[in-house]
């Protein structure tokens, strides 16, 4: 059959953007990373409420250890202290090391579960940690010939051919 | 439609432009052109970048430049004329720890100065639209009142209660402990103050930098302090007073800069490790947020409680990356956005629509709009006259860290923010209905960036909206062709 769209980049530029929803921050528990799991009304049709909140509350989770106060953070900033922070130009630190592992968590996430349900993660780094955001992608015309493997798609394309109708 | 000035585009680009034009101001041209510039180059702030996006500094460095000279002078007349009196007298141990104390407060101040204080990057157009549309649900779409409410948010934490505010400039809700720093015109997370004497704001990024200096500063001053104090008294028990000042002059110089540096410096690390041990902020305390004055229940809700963790945290704790990604390279523009389901909300107005308008309509459009700002509205015209928005305490670097007038950017840099918003925001329902006829007028009306660059979303939308019409073709066909694939997964 015709070859699949790995590359996500292709499903930017090939599908057509609806609209975008960005999940704030939440700052309940202080300055420390972490994202609102409140399921946002416009992926109601999108996407399973536990999917998505399991990807935000792991998230979450490795943030919080980027950000964990403890011994290993102590001892890297004593370290780094004692070297006068030059140790930083040939090591990563810690939160570096965790970002890593979750822009290949977001990676992984959009290849999986995101992209086939016509969505997209944006690695809240790219956004200054303020959001997360979440394209939503639809092919405008094909209201009746939606493609049966985008499961809950045909559903929201309704909306983007009304916005195309008012033009 | 002859475009504006040529520039570097005076080639094949004109002919074939019907539906768009290129402007000079910032053209998708320009950017396939001058390959891959870098993001530093293209930064919104007021800083200054060196070594190719590697050093970030305020603007104003004259300070610093003053702060190292007296430094480098101090320690280096120390090293050549005090201690190999003091090596030989006493012990070259003297020497060894002056150098090591000299190290480290170059390198720590040097760390401060030249690092990313935790700058916030601003809201990209998608963000910020959508803030705008939450914001108007929230408030009630009411452009009755000249000004709109301040924009705040209220979140609890550790059973306080914070307000978020809205930073007109950079188009987001500050986290908590942020604050917008008028002299770089940035976002700072934990924002302490803006040090003129380190060239920098103090923020979450480089507070330990900043703690670190000061603290072997005093010690280095202490230091020298004491040893040229020392190496006098020792020379004058051999030689007389008189003649051993006229054996060392240096060694009067450093004592008098050491004497005067002594008392602010020291007063200053006090300050700071009192700071650290209640995890405030300067910021907080000189503005009295958690302090008791303001109410029995007011505590700092940041604070963990005891000092050590409170130290520990503030100097040990994990550095988190810059946001700014200085030295990235500038990706090429977003895809165009499918029509907006509603004419409100905006998608991608990437520069490459704001430019896509003639450089006469644009300042004939601009007319327009100042003229309509001036009419209704009270407080319009300066704020939307203005290029910038200048915010006052730009000048009077001369005081040093202490004095925090600099360093109080909420309150008044928010003002011109808020009225130049006020005046858009105000302005462009008006022209809404003026749609059908003066058709290109309104949507070209933001077009000049720099000018409405308090950001005008309605308006970039129209542009979007009536100007995306040709390209919608293209992406159908794409589209269709992409989730066709997409089927086959």
């Amino acid at each position: 059959m015709a070859t699949e769209v790995h590359n996500l980049q292709e499903l930017r530029r090939s599908a057509s953007l609806a609209t975008k929803v960005f999940i704030q921050r939440d700052y309940s528990e202080g300055t420390i990373c972490q994202f609102q799991t409140k399921f946002p009304p416009e992926l109601d049709s999108r996407i399973e409420r536990q999917l998505f909140e399991e990807t935000v509350k792991t998230l979450n989770g490795f943030y919080a250890e980027a950000e964990k106060i403890g011994g290993s953070s102590y001892l890297e900033g004593c370290l780094a202290c004692a070297t006068a922070y030059f140790i930083f130009l040939c090591m990563e630190t810690h939160y570096e090391k965790v970002l890593k592992k979750i822009s290949r968590y977001i990676q992984e996430q959009n290849e999986k579960v995101f992209a086939p349900r016509g969505l997209l993660l944006t690695d809240p780094v790219e956004r200054g940690m303020r959001v997360i955001e979440i394209s939503i992608y639809e092919d405008r015309c094909s209201s009746g010939s939606s493609s049966s493997g985008s499961s809950s798609g045909s559903g929201s394309s309704s909306g983007g051919g009304g916005g195309a109708g008012t033009r | 439609m002859p475009p504006g000035g040529g520039g570097p585009m005076t080639d094949c680009e004109y002919s074939q432009i019907s539906t768009h034009s290129s402007s000079p101001m910032e053209s998708p041209h320009k950017k396939r052109k001058i390959a891959a510039r870098r993001k530093w180059e293209v930064f919104p702030g007021r800083n200054k970048f060196f070594c190719n996006g590697r050093i970030m500094m305020a603007r104003q460095t004259g300070v610093f430049y003053l702060t190292l000279v007296l430094i480098l002078v101090t320690s280096g007349l120390f090293f050549a004329f005090d201690c190999p009196y003091l090596a030989v007298k006493i012990t070259p141990a003297i020497p060894v720890v002056g150098g090591i104390l000299f190290f480290f407060v170059m390198g720590t101040l040097l760390r401060t100065s030249f690092s990313d204080p935790g700058v916030l990057p601003r809201a990209t157009p998608d963000e910020a639209a959508d803030l705008e549309r939450q914001i108007d649900i929230a408030n009630g779409t009411s452009s009755g009142g000249y000004r709109p409410p301040p924009r705040t948010k209220e979140v609890i934490i550790n059973g306080q209660t914070v307000k978020l505010k809205y930073c007109f400039t950079c188009k987001i809700f500050r986290p908590p402990r942020a604050s917008h720093c008028s002299l770089c015109d940035n976002c700072v997370e934990r924002f302490d103050h803006h040090c003129p004497w380190v060239g920098n704001c103090v923020g979450k990024r480089n507070y330990r930098f900043f703690y670190m200096f000061i603290l072997s500063l005093s010690f280095l001053t202490v230091f020298i302090f004491a040893f040229v104090i020392t190496h006098v008294i020792l020379r004058s028990q051999q030689t007389g007073f008189l003649n051993a000042l006229k054996d060392s002059p240096a060694s009067v110089l450093e004592a008098v800069v050491c004497f005067f540096s002594v008392w602010s410096i020291v007063g200053l690390s006090g300050f700071h490790t009192y700071l650290i041990s209640s995890n405030q902020t300067t910021n907080e305390d000189i503005k009295g947020s958690w302090s008791n004055k303001r109410g029995k229940e007011n505590y700092n809700p940041y604070s963990y409680g005891n000092i050590f963790t409170n130290c520990c945290a503030a100097l040990c704790g994990p550095i988190s990356p810059s946001l700014i990604d200085r030295r990235g390279y500038i990706q090429p523009d977003t895809p165009q956005p499918a029509a907006p389901s509603n004419g409100i909300t905006m998608y991608g107005a990437t520069q490459s629509q704001t430019n896509m308008c003639d450089q006469d309509q644009c300042i004939q459009s601009t007319k327009f709009v100042l003229q309509a700002a001036a009419t209704p509205l009270l407080q319009s015209e300066p704020s939307l006259t203005s290029d910038e928005l200048h915010l006052p305490g730009k000048a009077s670097l001369g005081t040093p860290c202490t004095s925090l007038t600099l360093g109080q950017p909420t309150p008044p840099s928010s003002m011109p923010n808020l009225s130049s918003e006020a005046a858009l925001t105000d302005v462009l329902p008006l022209k809404e209905e003026h749609v059908g006829h003066q058709f290109l007028t309104p949507e070209e009306a933001p077009s000049p960036p720099q000018m409405l660059a308090a950001g005008s979303p309605l308006a970039h939308s129209r542009t979007m909206h009536t100007l995306g019409l040709a390209s919608q073709d293209s992406l159908h066909e794409d589209s269709v062709r992409g989730l066709v694939k997409l089927s086959s997964v």
